[in-house]
């Protein structure tokens, strides 16, 4: 089963914002509204013994989505691809998904008032497109899995790194995110 | 979708421009670019730029004083514009001379060789542009050491090294994808050397060095240390390829000569510098001693086995080889001396960082920083440090070697019929003889020097003196200023108050910019630039809206009107053409001399040195004055500056100046870089803002609580010079004692409400003093300069043009005096106090 979801790459990020510009370009949303945004965990630690990432934070596609549960229109569901997506005609801005979310990965957009969310660009995905923060990464830090061949856990070797652990964002949330990471350089720190 | 390059920042990634009805709708980065299909937010956000509702859309005439609140533009037509400049720059030629009318640009787009032209049609030797604290520094150490100009292989290297440089943060999707791949897929090393834990590579780095912004230079000489009393240089390389077995008398730091030990020997000083190939096949010998027969030779002899260490007596003159001198004056930088003069923790993490440095298959600095913002731009002991470096990438063998720093001179110098062009004072200093293409492009430059030239700067206008000149007529005065793509007050000069006063001073000022900035707020006739890739260039995808010009065209038009002779192109076509040709026969040339081409240009090997001449039966060596790479540099020497790398302190640090420290306690550093804008441009374009709304500085927490500041306060900074306001990022990643800035902050977002802080509220370089520089380049000390830190109110915001400045500095110390109610703010001052209709103050 097709069930397509983001992997970052932290060793990778160098916390550039072109995802967060890319995305916002794309998807025309309006200023403070992000689909993906930037942040950053520490630096923690004494200088100059310190530790840091970035952390790029989109919708996880959940397995359990609380978005979609908590929604009183049943306006989130998901495409034939696994991504969670909302339908704009159902959604009534009520913002019980934005509150639901753990990631908080869903928007109300104050432009049109309604929920928004990362749908790994469904206009690209249905031209045969990447979506823009993959295209647009300068590092190479963002990666479409999840097609029906691919499990997320099977990711192959990466380079150097051989198999790598394919982190999950919070895992204590509960609703089996399908989003996943991967950080060799750095302590994980479940992103929290 | 059509090819072209983003015009956004200097390197200029590939494009692909969707293009619906006419207008430019979206791009995306190309794939077959270096960028490999990737877009930094700049990139992003260049079709907003392209249709930014403040864009210049025609040319601009004051019809009012200069520093009235309104200057009263009219719309003029481009005829009158190029005539009214043709008659006022001809009318101060004919009073003052050319040499009075000095030509500007910023961070250029490929107009350099008609920046140059324009000057030099003037009869102008003044070009006045951010050279000195940019890349003129490190061309200038880079030429005179090696005798071309070198790139950092960082994609292909098995240890990248980033000392004072951010290149994924300065040009995010440029090197980017290829640095990642190098590190991740093939592991290669990294070490960050940086005040900055929050460089983007230092949690990624197997080593990460701290220095206090200006001590670079010791840590150098304590790499050095390592490398030379560890034996982990390479010898071979060494030995034969640099000119560290020379011998120098040290009571006179001279060379010695061949006649010092052969009877009948070479007498003559060495040149300083090949001015054709009869110059390099008669260059003087090098004398080293020969380890075997114990006595001094002419380094060319069969047989010889120089001494690469030691003292001996020649004539009854003590002598060293050039490695003994280089030995002792690293001695005095153990890694424990290092650590505490350079604030870096363990001596034991430097000897690491030297030792992965030094014993990885090939490394690379990035010595020559071919267009990467690193040490170079801010330190009064620049000359010293970047000749460490370069000197670290010798020693080890890394110049010219795959994965190092890598280049060539002209293949025409290498195959023997190269002369000279152009004179002798070009843009890129010595002009490397890589450059002879670019000099046909310039024309002939005149004999004159620069105003305010520095030793190892020949040819460039010494920055803040060519303000100076504005405002005060000496040493000469320079009335005029045709400015094209820079803005100086704002943005790139070191004592922004001396800049504003000579803007003010001119008789003439031209601007052509996109946008009206603090500069143009100042000028007389104010011209539309277009934007590449969309309006502009051979290439453009669509005609230039309104009436934009493209900073190529109002060249051409300006000089053909100005001097027909220099100027022989009737319009920017002609030019296009001459210039295409032009390079087309220096590619066939080159291709039929056995060159390959890359990229439309030669390519010469990167072992081109080991080239036998015909002529000679000697390799060709390195294009400088001993045909080696120079630890020594006879050139230095000869303009007397110290010829070996060598350190100092800052003309203000903590040690150098206890007093000043006593005020001014902490070490600022104002060379950060912002990943989403470009210099002093970009805070007016909603999608960047929004990413990093306000100027920020960083300060460690316990350096913050020591002066009362607490995380998101309003802060003065203020040195000796000057003072601004920022907000306060608290950050444990960032040196204690140190505050770190990045610089260009002046323009305001009016879609998101975000303010303008005017050319003095929060621009870096008001900071930076004009009175210190270092002696051989001209570099003022705007990454190591002395300041404190206190609480400020919310400063003055600055909504609409003209950009004049906001704030008077109080004289109080502790929280400042609201500048609204100084009755000694400057004339012009009006307009920034309140926020346009409907919008809302941005609280910290």
């Amino acid at each position: 089963m097709t069930r397509l979801a983001l992997l970052m790459d932290l060793d990778r990020c160098t916390g550039c914002q072109s995802c967060v510009a890319a995305c916002k370009d794309e998807m025309q949303t309006s200023s403070g509204a992000h689909l993906i945004r930037l942040t950053q965990i520490g630096p923690e630690g004494r200088f100059p013994h310190l530790t840091m990432y970035y952390l790029p934070v989109t919708c996880q596609q959940c397995t359990e989505p609380a978005c979609a549960d908590s929604c009183p229109e049943r306006a989130i569901s998901r495409d034939e691809d696994g991504v969670m997506v909302v339908d704009a005609g159902k959604c009534n801005g009520c913002g019980e998904c934005v509150a639901a979310c753990p990631y908080g990965a869903i928007i109300i957009d104050d432009a049109t008032g309604l929920a928004r969310k990362c749908d790994l660009c469904a206009g690209l995905r249905l031209a045969g497109r990447r979506p823009a923060c993959v295209a647009a990464c300068p590092a190479k830090a963002i990666r479409v899995i999840g097609q029906e061949a691919e499990q997320p856990e099977s990711v192959p070797e990466i380079g150097r790194r051989g198999p790598v652990e394919m982190r999950v964002l919070r895992p204590s949330a509960g609703t089996g995110p399908s989003g996943r990471f991967i950080l060799t350089c750095q302590p994980w720190q479940d992103g929290t | 979708m059509v090819p072209g390059r983003c015009y956004e920042c200097h390197v200029q990634c590939g494009l692909l421009v969707h293009v619906q009805g006419g207008q430019v709708v979206k791009v995306e980065g190309d794939p077959k670019f270096v960028n490999q299909g990737a877009l930094c937010a700049k990139g992003v956000a260049t079709v907003r730029n392209l249709y930014h509702p403040e864009r210049l859309n025609y040319p601009l005439l004051r019809t009012r004083p200069k520093g009235d609140p309104d200057p009263g533009w009219v719309r003029i037509s481009w005829d009158e514009a190029l005539d009214r400049i043709v008659a006022k720059l001809t009318e101060i030629k004919a009073k003052y001379g050319g040499r009075a009318i000095a030509v500007g640009q910023g961070t250029g787009r490929y107009t350099v060789a008609q920046h140059l032209r324009l000057k030099n049609s003037l009869g102008s030797p003044n070009t006045l542009t951010p050279s000195h604290m940019c890349r003129g520094p490190n061309a200038a150490a880079t030429t005179l050491s090696v005798g071309h100009h070198l790139r950092g292989d960082y994609a292909g290297t098995s240890c990248q090294v980033y000392w004072g440089r951010n290149e994924p943060w300065a040009h995010p999707a440029f090197l980017t994808g290829a640095i990642m791949d190098s590190i991740v897929e093939r592991g290669a090393k990294v070490i960050v050397v940086d005040p900055r834990y929050e460089h983007p590579l230092a949690h990624k780095a197997d080593v990460f060095l701290p220095v206090r912004p200006g001590s670079d230079g010791a840590m150098m000489l304590s790499w050095i240390n390592v490398i030379l009393e560890e034996e982990l240089f390479d010898r071979e390389f060494v030995t034969r390829w640099t000119n560290g077995p020379a011998l120098v008398f040290t009571d006179s730091m001279e060379l010695v000569k061949e006649a010092d030990v052969v009877p009948g020997g070479e007498s003559r000083d060495f040149l300083p510098y090949p001015d054709s190939v009869a110059d390099r096949r008669n260059r003087r010998p090098l004398v080293v001693w020969d380890a075997v027969r114990d006595r001094p030779v002419n380094a060319a002899d069969e047989g010889v086995e120089p001494a690469l260490f030691g003292a001996f007596r020649i004539k009854g003159r003590e002598c060293k080889t050039v490695l003994q001198l280089l030995r002792e004056r690293a001695a005095e930088y153990t890694p424990e001396k290092a650590a505490e003069v350079c604030w870096s923790g363990p001596a034991e993490t430097i000897r690491e960082a030297a030792r992965l440095y030094a014993m990885s298959t090939s490394a690379c600095m990035d010595v020559g920083s071919f267009g990467i913002q690193g040490l170079e731009g801010g330190h009064t002991n620049t000359f010293g440090t970047l000749r460490a470096q370069f000197t670290l990438a010798a020693l080890t063998g890394n110049i010219n070697r795959p994965g190092g720093e890598v280049g060539a001179p002209s293949w025409r110098w290498i195959v023997g019929d190269w002369k000279r062009t152009g004179g002798p004072r070009t843009m890129t200093p010595w002009g490397a003889p890589g450059d002879d293409f670019d000099r046909t492009m310039e024309g002939p430059h005149p004999e004159e020097p620069a105003l305010g030239e520095y030793p190892l700067q020949p040819g460039l206008t010494s920055m803040i003196d060519g303000f100076r000149a504005m405002k005060t007529g000496q040493p000469y005065p320079i009335k005029a200023y045709v400015m094209v793509q820079g803005n100086p007050l704002g943005g790139w000069c070191e004592d922004q108050k001396t800049v504003y006063e000579g803007l003010m001073a001119l008789d003439f000022l031209v601007d052509m910019d996109l946008y009206i900035t603090p500069t143009n707020s100042l000028a007389d006739i104010v011209l539309p630039a277009a934007l590449g890739p969309f309006e502009r260039g051979p290439g453009k995808i669509i005609e230039p809206l309104f009436e934009r010009w493209a900073d190529e065209k109002f060249y051409v038009e300006l000089g053909h009107r100005l001097n027909p002779e220099m100027w022989p192109w009737k319009s920017v076509e002609e030019w296009e053409e001459w210039a295409a040709a032009e390079r087309r026969r220096e590619a066939e040339e080159a291709a039929r001399a056995g060159f390959p081409i890359e990229r439309g240009q030669p390519a010469p090997p990167l072992d081109f040195y080991r080239r036998i001449d015909p002529v000679t039966g000697q390799p060709v060596g390195f294009a400088t004055p001993t045909g080696r790479l120079e630890l020594y540099s006879v050139i230095a020497f000869q303009r007397d500056i110290d010829p070996l790398p060598g350190y100092h302190e800052p003309a203000q640090s903590p040690y150098s100046t206890p007093d000043l420290a006593a005020e001014y306690p902490l070490v600022l550093t104002t060379g950060a870089r912002l990943p989403v804008f470009y210099h002093s441009q970009h805070r007016n374009n909603p999608l960047q803002r929004e990413l990093y709304p306000q100027p920020e500085a960083e300060i460690h927490p316990e350096t913050a609580e020591r002066f009362g500041i607490a995380a998101g306060d309003w802060i003065w900074i203020e040195t000796s010079t000057g003072k601004i306001r920022m907000l306060a990022k608290l950050t444990a990643g960032v040196m204690p004692g140190v505050v770190s800035m990045a610089h260009g902050w002046w323009q305001g977002c009016k879609e998101l409400r975000l303010p303008g802080y005017g050319w003095d509220g929060a621009n870096a370089n008001v900071l930076i003093t004009g009175d210190e520089h270092d002696r051989a380049l001209g570099v003022p000390s705007a990454r190591s300069q002395l300041c404190k830190v206190y609480k400020a109110a919310e400063p003055p915001y600055v909504w609409d043009p003209p950009y004049y400045g906001t704030t008077k500095p109080a004289d109080t110390a502790g929280d400042a005096a609201d500048p609204a109610g100084d009755p000694a703010a400057p004339a012009g001052a009006a307009g920034w106090a309140q926020p346009p209709a409907g919008g809302k103050e941005v609280q910290p």
